[in-house]
């Protein structure tokens, strides 16, 4: 009966409860289990602090050793072994478990911040050697460039490393310490080892035997059941007692010498198995390798995720490189894959821009530049689809005899287009010289002579007459022949305007649809700009020539509007759902690629009543031509009449879909359609970091997202010269210690307002089930609590008579019935009713009031006591 | 312990699925990406499994387990200390021992299974103590059935049955009896098993002349028969018949407790005074007594040992009931019922 009550006083766990009312009903119990293996939980810490440090080192070591930027090993190892080893012993006691992680991340802070410059140069220098060697893998023209504003990879390198082997060793720390989990570890470490291991790269041969022992032993760990962290009591039990369907289990917690046996064994074997399979790693593992679906899947999405950062995975199309068909919006950044999408042979004649259009866009609705109208669109005049050429011939039309023309054979490789020159006037396909024909005719049905009013009807044609004549094959790609003028010499000798009076009338008529409802922002948008005056010139225009001056001033006058007030981006963002592609761009986006500034430019130079059609195609730059590959001096075939580039040869110029581009086509009078490039050049790409998300900003945001912040001094900084700019104390420092008092302080009266509640809560609980006995007992444990926090009653389980004989003598009176309802409560087995608790209840109360005041009285009675004697003692 | 090795099986089977859903993850990476190393851990799993089974599988066959307690008795309310030592002399640790085993007080049988997980740590003999408190009197039984021990990667169990059990009685304390010792007799009538007592009254009567030991009573001496035969001589005479207390404990289930409280301690009082008794026990199964008669301390502990395998029966006074009606209330008994001796005496 007295362990009873004595047991009553002390919190029990379920465990101890078990046993109680196991001893009591079947007369035999088995409290505990003690064993002479020591649960040393420093030695415990320490195990798992080697596990710790073997993981995290042979992870970023490995990582990298195996990327060959320099650093220096021994420090960074010893600096890596502290840290895992700090970390795990944060797990020794519960001092050190609740400071632990405060005083880590306050230290991890404090570093970071003082040595900013040195992570950030680290990082970087990491970054751009992963992009370096990601770009030669996969063949990517462009490769990031950041700046490393401290140059000695070394020093940046090593200090970098250690940060990022800081954060990952705490989480180790969760995976390893407190979970034993394979699978998280694994995760964490083999995910950060892919950066290299993707690219077969291979980190060095010793850290990859760390973290193989380290899967090992954490494997077997894992499935045993010793190796749980001890409670973080002053002396933890060594058996973890559980019950499941009359089965009880007594686990022992930890057992570090099977621990550290088996890291050893891991280490070995580990180092011995990699030994033994080396040879995999030179042999030709991926020589016979095929390329399968997946693969090439990933390879997309790495790609991606190299050039245009995570944003870029959450595009909706697949991929936008190339040609779009007219289609505007629904892409938040363009992501070509560069790769070749053709190949030009010909003979260079100028060092202009020369623009390949493979599409027409005439009819505009619904983020669509359609390339004719539809069937039920009233007021249409005609219902063809463009030529693709500019010059309407005939198949018996001979070459010209005066004047210059050149050939260019076109091999398309990835695209299904067929692609030309302006004023091209033949096109035709190699094989046999079956002849040639225009794109357009495919728009009109053979049989019946009428126009092909359905778009698709007319696109499938299209592709029947390229397989036709072996443009496209399935098993290589074929190349076709276009025989154009340069435009630039076209026009210099005006050869006249194309058009009939009636298809002029025609032109006027189909190519200034606007919709209707972009009417309103056009016209804000020209008053914006100030167009408007430049528009009015071309009404006051006295001759065709200057009308024609008066509408390329109003084109030009926009593209200036459009170079100061936009930019040139790549990855825009994209257009909401039920926003117009060319609306949304005008109003609220203001940046955009190049189908952005074509699509709305078609769009107000048409409500500024200057016919203009929408097209893309490729364009070749000169830095394209300069790098092609030159094939022959002999140039006779291919280029007839006078070359301003004297000295130029035949060249075959790759263009990949980066070279994909849309523009726009203005119609002058006496001229015809004449090209206008509408899309300002791009800005700076370069990457700069100024802030501590900056640190990250090249794994976030695109390589050439114009948001990129730039330093004022971005000159690369050499050691030790030059001053690296410290932190503010204040702001650094003082803030964050200010912030962390408030967060403890608040933590703890959170905690303190926990307890008050859930005892509140426990006693409403218990009055609720009628459990009076137990509710009477836990307000009397509470209550005796109370009294041994004060030092009145001695902190060690008392009975029940010896408490009734304290509040005797200090009180100097008892209210027997009180403890006659506690002995009821505690021993009989009927409990105690609803009144004799809430008399006890209220003698309890009574009793603490009485306490408080005795303590008061005696105190005062102390004071009186001391001051008397001290009286007493004062010499005379 | 078929149903704690099924649930091992069991657990093995999530585990070994698991290991197979790792196995193909890393088959299609290695197929897919052709990674070097990815090759090598999918060899590693490969390989993994047969040498977890294998070491286990030798280690597991070395495993000794010595099994010792303390005392070979103990009194109520004192703990019991059983020591089980496990020795691996291999080099592999083994991770996951469960031993299973059972305790319980016979005269309060559980239906609960223990099962002890724990390591055997290499070239180590590893002791583990257990405690068991005892609050009631009677026979402990600890039974020790079958070592489990599982790999590494827990894809299988070894089963080493152990079959050892172990009894440890928990004796009553000794408490003196203040009542005062009645006395009941009942005739032996020439019984096979009667002791003789010195408490006899002589009757009077030559049994024999026999030679003279030191000790005897110098006017037992046959001086006639000495003188004839130059040898010391003395009569034996015969004695009464003698009576013993008879005492039938209720091995009544609710008061089992204090009936061998009482029991124990009348009974010692008895022999303090010397005395000789039978103690009946009550066989509920076929209704009929075995006697033991107590002389000394030593049978009296054996006979409260043989009450611990007693089994108890859950009416009360059957005992003291089969007995009148067995002897038709001719013969005069103590009952012993929980704290209550009551003198049955009969005519």
């Amino acid at each position: 009966m007295k362990a009873f009550f004595q047991n009553i006083l002390k919190r029990k766990s379920k465990h101890a409860l078990i046993k109680e009312q196991e001893l009591r009903s079947y007369g035999i119990a088995m409290p505990k289990i003690s064993s002479d293996l020591s649960q040393n939980k420093a030695f415990l810490c320490t195990v798992r602090g080697i596990l710790i440090f073997f993981a995290s080192f042979g992870c970023i070591g490995g990582l990298i050793s195996a990327f060959e930027l320099p650093f220096y090993f021994f420090p960074v190892m010893l600096a890596f072994f502290l840290v895992s080893m700090l970390i795990a012993f944060i797990y020794y006691n519960r001092l050190t478990f609740y400071l632990g992680y405060v005083l880590f991340f306050l230290c991890f802070a404090i570093s970071i911040f003082s040595l900013y410059w040195y992570v950030n140069s680290g990082y970087q220098a990491f970054m751009n050697t992963v992009y370096e060697k990601y770009s030669d893998y996969f063949y990517l023209a462009s490769v990031r460039e950041a700046t490393e504003y401290i140059t000695n990879r070394s020093v940046t390198v090593s200090i970098a490393m250690v940060f990022v082997g800081m954060v990952l060793a705490v989480f180790l720390n969760i995976t390893i310490s407190n979970h034993m989990s394979l699978l998280q570890t694994f995760l964490l470490t083999f995910s950060v080892l892919q950066v290299a291991l993707y690219i077969q790269i291979r980190p060095p041969m010793g850290y990859l035997a760390m973290l193989l022992s380290v899967y090992i032993a954490v494997g077997f760990l894992s499935r045993s059941e010793h190796f749980a962290t001890p409670p973080l009591k002053k002396n933890p039990e060594q058996f973890v007692f559980s019950e499941k369907r009359n089965v009880r289990k007594h686990s022992y917690i930890s057992d570090g010498r099977s621990m550290l046996t088996l890291t050893v064994y891991s280490i070995l074997f580990s180092s011995l198995f990699l030994l033994l399979c080396s040879g995999i790693f030179y042999s030709d593992l991926g020589a016979r390798y095929t390329q399968n679906k997946l693969k090439n899947t990933t390879d997309e999405y790495v790609k991606i995720f190299i050039q245009e950062g995570l944003s870029g995975l959450f595009n909706r199309y697949d991929s936008t490189g190339g040609l779009n068909s007219g289609q505007l919006g629904g892409v938040g950044s363009v992501r070509p894959d560069y790769e070749t999408d053709l190949e030009v042979t010909f003979v260079p004649y100028s060092n202009q821009n020369i623009y390949l259009k493979g599409y027409t866009g005439v009819y505009y609705d619904n983020n669509l530049f359609a390339p004719f109208y539809p069937a039920d669109y009233v007021g249409a005049t005609t219902a063809v689809m463009p030529e693709t050429a500019s010059y309407v011939g005939n198949d018996t039309t001979p070459l010209p005899e005066n004047g210059n023309y050149g050939v260019m054979e076109i091999l398309p490789l990835d695209n299904m287009e067929t692609l030309a020159p302006y004023y091209s006037y033949m096109i035709f396909s190699d094989n046999d010289n079956v002849g040639w024909r225009y794109l357009h005719e495919a728009a009109v049905d053979e049989t019946t002579g009428e126009i092909r009013e359905d778009y698709y009807e007319t696109a499938e044609a299209v592709i029947a007459f390229r397989s036709e004549s072996n443009t496209l094959t399935d098993t290589a790609p074929t190349p076709y022949y276009a025989v154009y003028s340069p435009y630039e010499e076209t026009i210099r000798y005006e050869i006249g305007p194309f058009a009939s009076s009636e298809e002029e009338a025609a032109i006027y008529n189909d190519y200034l649809q606007v919709p209707e409802e972009l009417v309103p922002i056009l016209e804000d948008f020209c008053e914006e700009a100030g167009l408007d005056e430049p528009a009015a010139n071309i009404a006051l225009a006295s001759t065709p020539e200057e009308a024609q001056i008066a509408r390329l001033s109003v084109a030009s006058a926009l593209k200036r509007y459009f170079a100061t007030e936009f930019y040139y981006t790549m990855a825009p963002g994209n257009t909401p759902r039920r926003e117009d592609f060319v609306a949304y761009f005008l109003t609220e986006q203001r940046r955009g690629y190049c189908a952005h500034f074509a699509a709305s430019s078609a769009l107000i130079l048409r409500y500024l009543g200057i016919p203009t059609r929408y097209a893309e195609g490729y364009c070749m730059q000169l830095s394209d031509i300069l790098d092609a590959d030159y094939i022959s001096d002999d140039t006779s075939d291919w280029f007839y009449g006078e070359n301003s580039l004297s000295e130029s040869g035949l060249v075959t110029v790759s263009l990949t879909d980066a070279a994909a581009h849309a523009w726009i086509e203005i119609y002058l009078d006496g001229y015809g359609w004449i090209p206008y490039e509408m899309t300002p050049p791009s800005e700076d790409n370069t990457v700069t970091a100024l802030n501590f998300a900056g640190l990250f900003s090249g794994l976030i945001q695109s390589a050439s997202s114009a948001t990129a912040l730039t330093l004022e001094n971005a000159e690369p900084l050499d050691l030790p010269d030059y001053e690296l700019p410290g932190f503010d104390f204040h702001s650094f420092l003082i803030k964050p210690l200010l912030i962390l008092l408030l967060i403890i302080t608040g933590l703890y009266l959170m905690y303190r307002l926990a307890g008050y509640f859930k005892n509140t809560y426990r006693v409403k609980q218990l009055l609720k089930e009628e459990n009076y006995r137990e509710a009477l007992l836990f307000s009397y444990r509470k209550y005796l609590h109370r009294l041994q926090q004060k030092n009145l009653l001695p902190k060690e389980p008392l009975l029940l008579r010896e408490v009734e004989a304290f509040h005797l003598e200090f009180l100097l009176k008892t209210e027997s019935y009180l403890w006659d309802i506690l002995k009821s409560a505690a021993y009989s087995e009927t409990g105690i009713t609803k009144e004799e608790y809430e008399t006890a209840i209220a003698a309890l109360q009574k009793y603490e009031a009485d306490v408080e005041k005795a303590i008061k009285e005696k105190k005062k009675e102390a004071k009186k006591q001391t001051k008397s004697q001290n009286i007493e003692e004062k010499p005379e | 312990m078929i149903k704690t090795f099924c649930k091992m099986q069991k657990q093995n089977l999530s585990y070994a699925l698991s290991y197979f859903c790792f196995l193909v993850l890393f088959c299609i990476g290695a197929l897919f990406y052709r990674q070097p190393f990815t090759a090598i851990l999918l060899l590693l799993l490969i390989i993994l499994p047969f040498l977890s089974v294998f070491f286990t599988s030798r280690t597991a066959k070395k495993i000794r387990l010595q099994f010792h307690t303390a005392t070979n008795s103990v009194e109520q309310g004192y703990p019991i200390l059983f020591t089980i030592a496990i020795n691996n002399p291999s080099f592999f640790p083994l991770l996951n021992c469960n031993l299973s085993f059972s305790y319980e007080n016979l005269f309060y049988p559980k239906n609960t299974a223990e099962i002890l997980s724990i390591p055997a740590n290499s070239r180590k003999e590893t002791k583990f103590t257990l405690s068991f408190d005892t609050a009631y009197a009677g026979m402990v039984q600890i039974e020790f059935d079958t070592l489990f021990v599982t790999d590494y990667l827990h894809l299988y169990t070894f089963r080493i049955p152990l079959k050892k059990s172990f009894r440890i009685p928990v004796l009553v304390p000794s408490v003196p009896y203040t009542a005062p010792i009645l006395f009941s007799k009942v005739e032996n009538e020439g019984e096979e098993d009667s002791v003789t007592s010195h408490l006899g009254l002589p009757s009077g009567e030559i049994k024999e002349i026999r030679e003279y030991h030191p000790g005897d009573k110098l006017q037992n001496i046959h001086w006639k028969m000495s003188a004839k035969t130059d040898d010391l001589l003395v009569k034996e005479f015969d004695r009464q018949a003698e009576h013993f207390p008879v005492i039938i404990p209720e091995l009544y289930k609710n008061k089992i407790q204090d009936t061998l409280l009482t029991l124990n301690s009348l009974c010692e009082a008895l022999l303090a005074k010397q005395e000789i008794f039978r103690i009946l026990l009550f066989h509920p199964g076929d209704k009929s007594f075995s006697t033991h008669t107590i002389t000394d301390r030593e049978s009296l502990h054996q006979t409260l040992l043989t009450i611990y395998f007693q089994p108890l029966y859950p009416i009360p006074h059957y005992a003291r009931d089969t007995f009148l009606e067995e002897t038709d209330g001719s013969k005069s008994f103590i009952c012993i019922d929980g704290k209550e001796v009551t003198e049955e005496k009969y005519s």
